[in-house]
């Protein structure tokens, strides 16, 4: 992608944004008593939006005229320079944004322990990890010595697990 | 001031504090020798283990972990030409070439000399201009200190070069945006809450720092490996070379890393400028005074090339604590993270901060040359062992990396809606990253969102409903001016740029 076109994308992402952001302030509640006020709890969330909108426009509009005149010049060489050709591994990427997302969501469920010991095992595998070693006694060890440290010396509650009640 | 130094070397110089400094600048040398983590992300690490700590003790860990993350960041830049932040890129320069040429160890020696004297003078001018300007800032006001920190966010902005100019305002924008998530503490009403019980107390300061620092940095590290496989590390840190500086090299090193420290601090000390351009401004400066012979050397593995950045990013460090200390105003995306942990503490950062608590404010400068010292003691004998981190494997240091942000961020609240949060911001993040939007004034906005809109509001309240104290109060008024300035100075630029070719062009014609 070249700068034009991130220039583009990121001026429409936070148009959107501000735009969303602006119209929720309406939504924000005011105490009758502070209707009539200069500065009341919608005056911030109002400017931020303005501001907002007034500086992503302005990023959209120059990243379209300068896309334009790229390709008016038919600058297939201007892209490339912009933009070097680099392998992007985004399989990893996306693998560990969907464990964090599951870990967060079962941390609670199983348990520090457990959620923790299948988070990291699941990392190190992703991002290539490979024998028992790693992937079974590193991820276990940290488990241990962090819930050692954590749990035992610091005396600091680590969430058990709720599934765990079903054995009780 | 002397009164203020020996208490601030009583708190500074027990077992405790001691301990505090050791192991700040042992854990920051270790994070931020990681490629790609620097100061912001060590700190942050750093939060939820202070919390219950004495302030001082708490905070001077902090700053240990500040100096030792900077020096570590050297350390990689040196060795596998990895630098760790922004600020370390001019030491790779020569300090890369040299490791190449079987200097490493040499390299690492100037290095830790360097940072040490930037880190020395820094601190000696730390001590003089803080008091100074704390002593001015007492006068300030409401509407002085709104317009103060819109000035700060907008030089943050504008640090961040042309092409990134309105990126960096439209993310100082979003940090503001996401301040106002929560309850307004003012008038008590709820504030893009959507209902949901988890945000009536706003999104945590320490959440925003991991997702886009810590995280985001993994994600990046993950997305774009660096092009040193294990085994190539492994033989650059096997040939280090001789430690020892002769004469005619010390002699070349001292004056400009003198120089580059006074240089780094005054740059430090502005608003938004911070390390990454003292240490670029060092490295040019001497590269025009060593002379045209010399001038080749640089970029080839120069020891003075070295010594510049080195000295000022240490020193502008330093620097960067003055506006925060004296005016509770953060200058650079580290010292947003150290205003958030001050707040954390329950200590406002401003010019009452002498007065209020002058154990903290002074021991803080203290230890901040205390570390110095620690860093050259410790870390000079311990380079080549400390470099062996450098072969750890990615896959098992980047999951812990993880590990420690969620499991951080989970511990300072114990809920998991925050930890799930995180993950979504990162992500959201890492896009922005992507698309080349800087992080720090995201950060910086949100840290001042909630203190700018509070000073506004009295502003207005105090002048009877009105707009009235922009032109009523002069300091009010001169620093918007230089805002309005900073802003334009994009726009001037390039229509100078634009004039002087056309000039060029009608003169050639």
């Amino acid at each position: 992608m070249s700068s034009a076109q991130k220039q583009l994308v990121g001026g429409i992402i936070f148009l959107a944004f501000s735009v969303f952001y602006g119209w929720e302030a309406g939504n924000i509640s005011l105490f009758f008593t502070r209707e009539g006020q200069v500065f009341t709890a919608r005056t911030v969330p109002y400017a931020l939006s303005l501001l907002g909108i007034a500086f992503s426009l302005y990023m959209v509009v120059v990243a379209a005229v300068r896309l334009i005149r790229q390709n008016a010049a038919a600058a297939q060489e201007q892209t490339s320079t912009d933009s070097p050709p680099r392998t992007l591994h985004w399989r990893p990427v996306v693998l560990l944004i969907a464990l964090m997302g599951v870990y967060a969501a079962l941390f609670s469920v199983l348990g520090f322990i457990v959620a923790t010991t299948g988070f990291l095992i699941g990392t190190f595998a992703v991002l290539g990890a490979r024998g028992w070693k790693s992937l079974l006694v590193v991820p276990i060890g940290t488990v241990l010595v962090f819930w050692l440290l954590v749990g035992v010396v610091m005396n600091i509650h680590l969430v058990q697990g709720t599934i765990w009640n079903i054995f009780r | 001031m002397f009164e203020g130094i020996a208490s601030g070397l009583l708190t500074v110089f027990t077992p405790i504090n001691l301990l505090m400094v050791i192991v700040g600048c042992f854990a920051g040398t270790f994070i931020g020798l990681l490629p790609g983590l620097g100061p912001i992300t060590a700190i942050a690490l750093m939060i939820p283990v202070t919390y219950g700590f004495d302030p001082s003790s708490g905070l001077i860990l902090m700053a240990g972990v500040y100096y030792g993350a900077i020096f570590g960041g050297s350390t990689s830049s040196i060795l596998i030409n990895a630098p760790g932040v922004a600020a370390t890129v001019a030491t790779s320069f020569d300090g890369f070439p040299l490791a190449k040429k079987g200097q490493a160890a040499k390299a690492l020696t100037v290095a830790a000399y360097c940072s040490f004297s930037g880190g020395t003078i820094g601190a000696i001018l730390l001590l003089v201009a803080a008091p100074a300007l704390a002593r001015v800032s007492l006068s300030f006001q409401s509407s002085d200190y709104f317009a103060l920190m819109t000035l700060g966010l907008t030089a943050m902005a504008v640090s961040k070069g042309e092409g990134a100019f309105v990126k960096g305002i439209l993310m100082t924008i979003l940090g503001l945006m996401l301040a106002t998530v929560g309850t307004d503490l003012s008038t008590g009403v709820q504030r893009y809450v959507f209902g949901n019980l988890n945000l009536i107390d706003g999104i945590s300061f320490l959440l925003i720092v991991m997702a886009t620092f810590a995280i985001g940095e993994v994600f990046i590290s993950v997305l774009k490996p660096d092009d040193l496989s294990d085994e190539q590390r492994k033989a650059l840190m096997s040939k280090m070379g001789q430690m020892r500086l002769n004469r005619e090299e010390r002699r070349e090193i001292f004056p400009a890393a003198g120089r580059s420290s006074l240089l780094g601090f005054l740059v430090g000390v502005l608003p938004g400028a911070g390390a990454t351009i003292a240490s670029f401004l060092a490295y040019g400066m001497e590269r025009k005074l060593a002379g045209p012979e010399k001038a080749k050397e640089f970029g080839k593995g120069s020891l003075r090339g070295l010594a510049a950045p080195e000295a000022a990013n240490n020193a502008a460090s330093s620097g960067s604590f003055v506006p925060l200390l004296t005016l509770g105003i953060p200058g650079s995306g580290t010292t947003a993270v150290m205003l958030g942990a001050l707040i954390s503490f329950g200590i406002q950062p401003g010019p009452r901060l002498m007065v209020d608590n002058p154990n903290v404010f002074w021991s803080v400068i203290i230890s901040m040359y205390v570390g110095n010292i620690i860093l050259l003691i410790l870390n000079l004998p311990l380079i080549p062992y400390i470099a062996k981190l450098l072969t750890i494997p990615r896959q098992i240091l980047l999951p812990m990396i993880l590990f420690l942000s969620l499991i951080g961020v989970y511990l300072i609240s114990f809920n998991t809606f925050e930890m799930g949060l995180m993950v979504a911001i990162a992500a959201a993040a890492f896009l922005l990253r992507l698309l080349d939007f800087p992080m720090p004034p995201l950060v910086l906005g949100f840290v001042l969102g909630g203190m700018m809109e509070e000073n506004l509001r009295r502003a207005i309240t105090i002048h009877d409903n009105s707009l009235a104290f922009i032109w009523e109060r002069p300091i009010t008024l001169v620093l918007l001016s230089i805002t309005v300035l900073l802003l334009l100075l994009p726009g001037i630029r390039s229509l100078v740029a634009k004039l002087r070719a056309r000039q060029q062009v009608s003169t050639a014609a």
